[in-house]
């Protein structure tokens, strides 16, 4: 499977938050042209115009979780702001390089302003028991601009997973796909949700 | 000037002569344009107080790590034209660029000197990275990201006094006579209890006399913040190949100093500093931490045809030193409050959480050097690497974003637990 790649626009950045988007692009992607259907599936990109695509990608996070097999868990530290100036339609996310013996739940999202937390980290339960949270199917998600009440909380990504077997196991990324202004976008989340059965530390 | 370090070449032999030459041929004040070589691309802008494009002339050089006595020629240069504008291709070829970045991990620094029509200047300094996949020596690093960065636009401001000892000499936009190699630039090492800037002479005569002493100081700079609170340990890990851009400053009159832009300090050796902080259960921490970075104090002298001479002072960082400490400016006042701040996040027990920094955040006041006030910025990198495990006292952990969400703010501050 091959990630579709979207051209970083050569524009001058306007924000601060522009600014760290271009440098992960930089850092992350370097140039990326839409045709490019060469890049292998196991590398984790972000892809990211920096000129129009309103979700900033972020620091890579790996989220550790020591559980017996057998256990429901979700990995819910990522959560994703709309720096842009008008809402965005979220139209699938998915894992990427999902290993076996890990078997996935769900994927769930919360955009309620008034969640307890912005995100469950790491909780031994899925769904994340988060006061205020109601989780839904992100398909159809709208989020909203950071600057409106709406969108100031984000949209907690909560993803279940349970090990079916002992052992250090792992999802290498997120990927993020959602329609902005009638364009299509992508972004890939180099986190790393894994699960490790104890003592292994899981660090 | 026996035993300076040169940084000279042959004018007809480089990539950058060719550039020389089409500005000389050039009929009209238009900014220098030429096939572009691939190599790092300085952009900018000269421009009066007011705000109105100037022309002038543009010269870069390149900043060597480890630098006592320098004396270069410029690798790139431009004929700048009424409306401002120029940019500046620095070969990835070109020598002296390819031996600086070898040791800063393909980043390269650069002074630029904006010299006005009447002769003044300004001074800035910027830097890029060179693309690691066209040089032989960096084929091992074949992969490595980014492969190129051109250097941040530079806006040179036209001071409404004259600065420096600017000498009179015609070096009007309309003189084509003059040749890249008829410039350059001297840097001597100086301190601040032999600062000689009163006795040079403003012809330059005194320039490199000798007379300085060396002006380095090793500091401790700021390079993170990391926050835990009780019942949990992490390691903070600065490099392999983590880099910091280190504010400069600079005096044309060596008594007011003002900011220039950061200088990139890549740490490019196989070693990395660590930070670790280990679960006494009660222990918390919050505080910025250090490392050591070496900073010099230059006396800079520019000469070029028709007896023109300037001079500056200034202060950058040259390389990483290695080496951690703890003591920082405390922050713990920050931490213990997540639960009431917004952009926070849970964990619950014997779960882990690492975060490789890709949010850049400048440190004021990182490190004072030379009694001057520097700032610092770490991030941009993979290899800024936080780290926190929590322990199994505790049903929920709080983590919270400075500013933004975890993933995307510059500190992540941490607890209380409950």
């Amino acid at each position: 499977m091959n990630l579709p790649m979207f051209r970083r626009r050569a524009q001058p950045v306007r924000t601060v938050l522009s600014t760290l988007a271009l440098a992960v692009a930089i850092t992350l992607a370097g140039c990326t042209n839409p045709r490019d259907e060469s890049t292998p599936a196991s590398t984790v990109r972000t892809v990211l115009d920096t000129e129009v695509s309103p979700i900033p990608a972020g620091s890579r996070l790996t989220t550790g979780i020591q559980a017996e097999p057998g256990t429901r868990t979700a990995f819910g530290v990522r959560v994703i702001t709309n720096e842009g100036s008008g809402p965005i339609t979220i139209e699938d996310i998915s894992l990427v390089e999902l290993d076996a013996g890990l078997k996935l739940l769900g994927i769930l999202v919360s955009i309620d302003p008034d969640r307890e937390a912005s995100g469950v980290g790491g909780a031994r339960e899925f769904p994340a028991n988060n006061p205020g949270a109601n989780y839904q199917d992100p398909a159809g998600v709208v989020l909203y601009p950071r600057t409106t009440p709406a969108g100031e909380n984000g949209m907690e990504i909560s993803v279940g997973l349970e090990a079916t077997v002992p052992g250090n196991l792992s999802a290498k990324g997120i990927r993020v796909k959602y329609r902005n202004d009638g364009r299509k976008y992508e972004v890939v989340y180099p986190d790393t949700l894994r699960i490790c059965t104890p003592p292994d530390p899981c660090t | 000037m026996s035993g300076m370090r040169r940084f000279r070449r042959g004018f007809a032999a480089t990539p950058i002569s060719a550039l020389a030459a089409t500005a000389m041929i050039a009929a009209t004040p238009a900014p220098v344009v030429a096939a572009q070589p691939a190599g790092i691309r300085i952009p900018g802008q000269l421009i009066n107080a007011d705000g109105t494009p100037v022309a002038g002339r543009v010269l870069v050089f390149v900043s060597p790590q480890n630098s006592d006595q320098l004396d270069e020629t410029p690798v790139g240069m431009a004929v700048v034209g009424k409306d401002g504008n120029y940019s500046i291709t620095v070969p990835d070829r070109e020598a002296t660029v390819q031996l600086v970045a070898a040791q800063n991990d393909g980043w390269v620094n650069f002074v630029v000197v904006a010299i006005f029509a009447d002769g003044t200047i300004q001074v800035n300094n910027s830097s890029g990275r060179m693309n690691a996949r066209s040089t032989s020596y960096l084929s091992t690093r074949a992969g490595i990201e980014p492969d190129r960065v051109d250097a941040e636009p530079l806006r040179f401001v036209k001071s409404e006094t004259p600065n420096g000892g600017a000498s009179a000499q015609a070096t009007g936009v309309d003189d084509q006579t003059f040749d890249i190699s008829e410039f350059h630039l001297t840097r001597t090492l100086v301190s601040d209890v032999d600062d000689k800037w009163g006795s040079v002479s403003p012809t330059g005569a005194a320039a490199t006399s000798g007379s300085f002493v060396l002006g380095t100081s090793d500091l401790w700079t700021v390079i993170g913040e990391f926050h835990k609170w009780k019942d949990t340990s992490g390691t903070f890990t600065y490099g392999k190949r983590a880099d910091s851009d280190i504010g400069g400053s600079i005096s044309y009159d060596g008594t007011n100093w003002s900011a220039t832009a950061a200088v990139k300090i890549s740490n490019s050796a196989s070693v990395a500093v660590t930070f670790s902080f280990p679960n006494n259960d009660t222990d918390t921490f919050g505080r910025q931490l250090r490392s050591q970075f070496r900073y010099v104090k230059e006396f800079n002298e520019i000469v070029g045809p028709g007896g023109y001479y300037n001079s500056w002072t200034s202060i950058r960082a040259t390389q990483w030193n290695t080496g951690g400490d703890y003591n920082g400016k405390d922050k713990t006042n920050e931490d213990g409050h997540c639960d009431t701040r917004p952009n926070r996040v849970s964990f619950g027990k014997n779960m882990s959480l690492t975060r490789d920094s890709l949010s850049a955040y400048t440190y004021s006041a990182a490190v004072t050097a030379f009694g001057v006030g520097l700032t610092a910025k770490s991030g941009y990198s993979t290899y800024v690497q936080s780290q926190w495990k929590f322990g199994n006292q505790y049903n929920t952990y709080w983590a919270c974003g400075s500013n933004a969400m975890p993933g995307s703010a510059h500190i992540v501050y941490m607890g209380p637990n409950q």
